[in-house]
Order: C-alpha cells, then structure tokens, then sequence
C-alpha cells in the first residue's frame, strides 16, 4: 500500500499492484465514508504505507486503475469489508 | 465512481442479493452496502485477476422475454407497461437506485407489490386543510412547557427510507403520478437501468426536502420551536418547525426554499407539522414542483420516533400520496461516531472531481487524470490558479 487517506466523503486506499508484464500500476481504491468505514472497524491507523494487503474490489468500467472497495485484507490478516 | 458492468457476464442472473448496512453514498443517496453472494456477481481480486477481469468486455446481455426497462431502446414507446412488475424486473425504485453499484446488470428485484399503500388515507385535499382538520381535533393544539415536552433526545438512524416508494416494485409508483411526471419516472429508471445515476450532493448541491426528511437524526423540541438535524458525510440538513403559533411568512413574503418553512403544533406527545414553500426538486417517488405542500405527525414510541408524511402537489401525483417514517435510536455510544459537520467541497471539490462523463454516467477524477485537483491539498488556491492560467 502506498497511501491511506482517512477522511471524507470517502476513504481511499492506493496500492502498488504488478500486473501480467511485471509493470506496477499504482491503483485507487475507494472506500466509504468515514463514519461508515469507523462501524466497520477501520481507523485512521488501520493500514499504513508500505502494508501488504489484499483488495477485492468492483473495477472502474473505463479501465482505469480504480476501483470501488468489497473487501481488503490487511497486513495481519484481518478483513475489512 | 462508476461500477463496472464490464467485468460480468450476464448470462446467469443472481436472484439473491443480501444487503447488509445502510449508509449515504457519495450521491447523497441512502444506500445499502450489496455483498452479492452468486459467484457471477464477485469482486475481482487485484494484481492478475484484475487484469482478466476487466478483459469482459463483451455484452451478452439477456433479452429473454418482452423488452422491459433493461432492453428498451424507446422507454416512451412501452408506456403501457409502465404499470408492470416485469416491466422493472420487479425491483423497487430503491434497487433501480442501487443499479449503479451491481456488478451485474438487470438484476431481478425483490419488489412487492402492496408492499405499503402509496395513496394517502385521508380524504383532503389540500395539506392546509389537513392541517387545520388536526388543528381542530387537538382543540388549538397542547401548549408544552419545558417540563411537559416530549423527550426526543437522542440521535436517530434516518427513518424515511419508504419515502421513495420502499419494497413496492418501481411499477407501483407509476399510477400514482400524472402522466407527465410517469413520464419523467420512467426516464429516470431507464438511467438507473444504464447505470447513470445523478445525485444532487456529487455536483454540490442540495439533497433537497426529501433528503432531509429522510435523513433526519436529531429532533430537539422546545416549547416554542423543534429543530430537526442531520449530519454527515455530504449532508447537513437543518429544519425549524415553529410551534409557537407564528404561522407561516405573509403571502407576500412567500418564495421556495430548499427545506421550505414549516409551522407545526402539538397534540399531547404527537408533533403535527405543516410545510410549504419547498422547492421543487427531485426526490420521494420523483421529482416535485415548487407547489409541493406536505403534512407530517411525529410521535416518539419507545426507542422509535414514528411518523408518517403526506404530500399534496397537484402537478405531479395524482391523489395525495404517503409514507410511514421510523427513526430508529441509534444506540452506539462511541464519540468517534458523533455527528460532524462536511461541507461538499470536502475531497470532491465544486463539481470538478464528479463529472459527468460522455456515456452519461456520474464519474470521478483520480489523481493524475486532467483536471483533477485536491480540494484538500496543502494550496488549493494554488491548484485553481494552475487552471486560470
């Protein structure tokens, strides 16, 4: 993960992501908002630049690298969804 | 952001489709987080697999049947059936609103038909004459005192969320509107169909009347005046009810406001409360005109405050029309959770970041991409002025 930005309307996450030519594409993950991502167990501190974790997500339709959150595993396991 | 339709084949349609937690979307929609559980409808998992993924391109899209709202390249031309479950593939205007979130296109609803009467059971005509009906049964009204007001304290999950017609499939809404504004529905279905969604807070603007009767959270009475709140992400919506016999502005002094202005008056522990003067805007079953007048009744029963709200617009239904309300007690006590204020501009910046873009669908701008700017950024001033230039 390259960075987490904690604030509204939306949290976003950006990973580092190789793809099939070994190029890294940096991808932009939207999240919810904040009072949502909170009862979801998610703080200000849940992930932090330089975190392996995992990212289900809905990808753009116009093929950007972006997508809209299902669930992302962090770097000690948990789920977040 | 727009949701991929891309990434699907829509040759199996789910039927099931668990919602699992309400929360106000980026539209300053009330939404339900949708977890599909048919494997057709799964999220991609990043690095390879997304890759693969967004290679679906292709369009199989499934016309089995008469051509409904999903297949229809002239909506206008199959009015007649409009009035059809089938026509919306029996989901409520509230899943068509969530189109735009499914991976999958053209889903089958969970509508009901009856599911709530949409027709209001009163016999008048008009919201004032309502009004004053209530204002005569409760003999001028229960004059409260600090002491003897209801307590409403507590913060609220918003409660309105029938106000569009709740598990009724979409075609139940259609009767109840004249024709012009069928109309009007029908077109904004075939949008949500499309997956062009529009939502008011994404370009800045106010969720409007509706909105903030739906998403209410916070009802504060006093004697003379209740004040009814909601914050949140992308909403800050106030009301002032006065109760303290003022009446409303002289006609004079009458124009359309986005929460228009509302007198009310108690009836023991029940609010009764009439508005006029809204602007017209979109919401409820559709959009409404600058002529919408609404009669609501409040109640607290418990840990709900109750409701129900009726809606008198000539120009857009067809006989009065009606909801129940609830608002449930929200009751967790964490301070993180508190109400805050937003103001739009927050990350989306002024209509810059949400654009609508040449498909017709409600898009974002990422970091990189022309245009985008950070209302957040450490000199945003400095990154409008890159554009001036």
């Amino acid at each position: 993960m390259t960075e987490f930005t904690f604030r509204n309307p939306h949290v976003f996450l950006f990973v580092d992501v190789e793809n099939e030519t070994g190029e890294v594409v940096n991808y932009w993950v939207e999240m919810g908002t904040i009072p949502g991502m909170i009862r979801r167990g998610v703080g200000a501190k849940t992930f932090q630049s330089g975190d392996a974790i995992s990212v289900n997500m809905y990808p753009l339709t116009d093929g950007r690298p972006g997508g809209s959150y299902h669930t992302i595993v962090a770097a000690d396991g948990k789920t977040y969804n | 952001m727009a949701v991929p339709a891309a990434a699907t084949t829509r040759l199996l349609l789910p039927t099931a489709r668990p919602t699992t937690e309400r929360y106000i979307d980026f539209l300053g929609r009330s939404q339900v987080n949708t977890t599909p559980s048919n494997n057709n409808t799964r999220p991609h998992k990043l690095a390879a697999t997304l890759i693969t993924a967004m290679s679906f391109s292709g369009f199989l899209s499934v016309s089995a049947g008469a051509q409904d709202i999903f297949t229809t390249r002239d909506f206008r031309a199959d009015r007649e059936r409009w009035t059809n479950p089938a026509y919306f593939r029996n989901n409520s205007a509230d899943e068509m609103f969530n189109m735009d979130r499914t991976p999958v296109d053209g889903l089958e609803g969970q509508g009901q038909v009856g599911a709530q009467d949409l027709a209001s059971p009163y016999p008048y005509s008009s919201a004032w004459e309502h009004y004053q009906v209530l204002l005569e049964e409760a003999e001028g009204g229960t004059h409260h005192t600090r002491e003897s007001i209801p307590d409403w304290r507590g913060r609220f999950d918003g409660g309105g969320d029938r106000l569009n017609g709740g598990q009724n499939p979409a075609s139940s809404v259609v009767p109840m509107l004249t024709p012009e504004y069928q109309e009007y529905f029908v077109q904004e279905m075939k949008a949500l169909a499309d997956k062009r969604s529009w939502g008011a807070n994404a370009f800045c603007l106010p969720g409007g009347f509706m909105t903030a009767v739906r998403d209410a959270e916070e009802f504060i009475a006093t004697p003379e005046r209740v004040w009814i709140l909601s914050a949140g992400n992308n909403r800050n919506y106030i009301r002032w009810i006065y109760t303290d016999n003022s009446g409303h502005s002289a006609e004079n002094y009458q124009y359309p406001k986005w929460h228009g202005e509302s007198i009310g008056f108690w009836n023991d522990d029940e609010l009764i409360v009439h508005t006029n003067q809204i602007r017209g805007w979109k919401g409820g079953l559709t959009e409404f005109t600058d002529n919408l007048e609404t009669v609501e009744r409040y109640r607290r029963v418990g840990d709900t405050i109750e409701g129900e709200i009726t809606f008198y617009d000539g120009e857009v239904y067809v006989q009065p029309v009606y909801s129940k309300l609830a608002y449930e007690l929200d009751t967790d006590p964490r301070p993180e959770l508190r109400p805050l204020y937003n103001s739009c501009t927050d990350t989306n910046g002024p209509s810059t970041k949400v654009f609508m873009d040449e498909r017709g669908i409600l898009n974002e701008r990422l970091p990189g991409d022309p245009l985008y700017w950070d209302a957040n950024g450490s000199a945003p001033v400095g990154h409008l002025s890159q554009y001036q230039r």
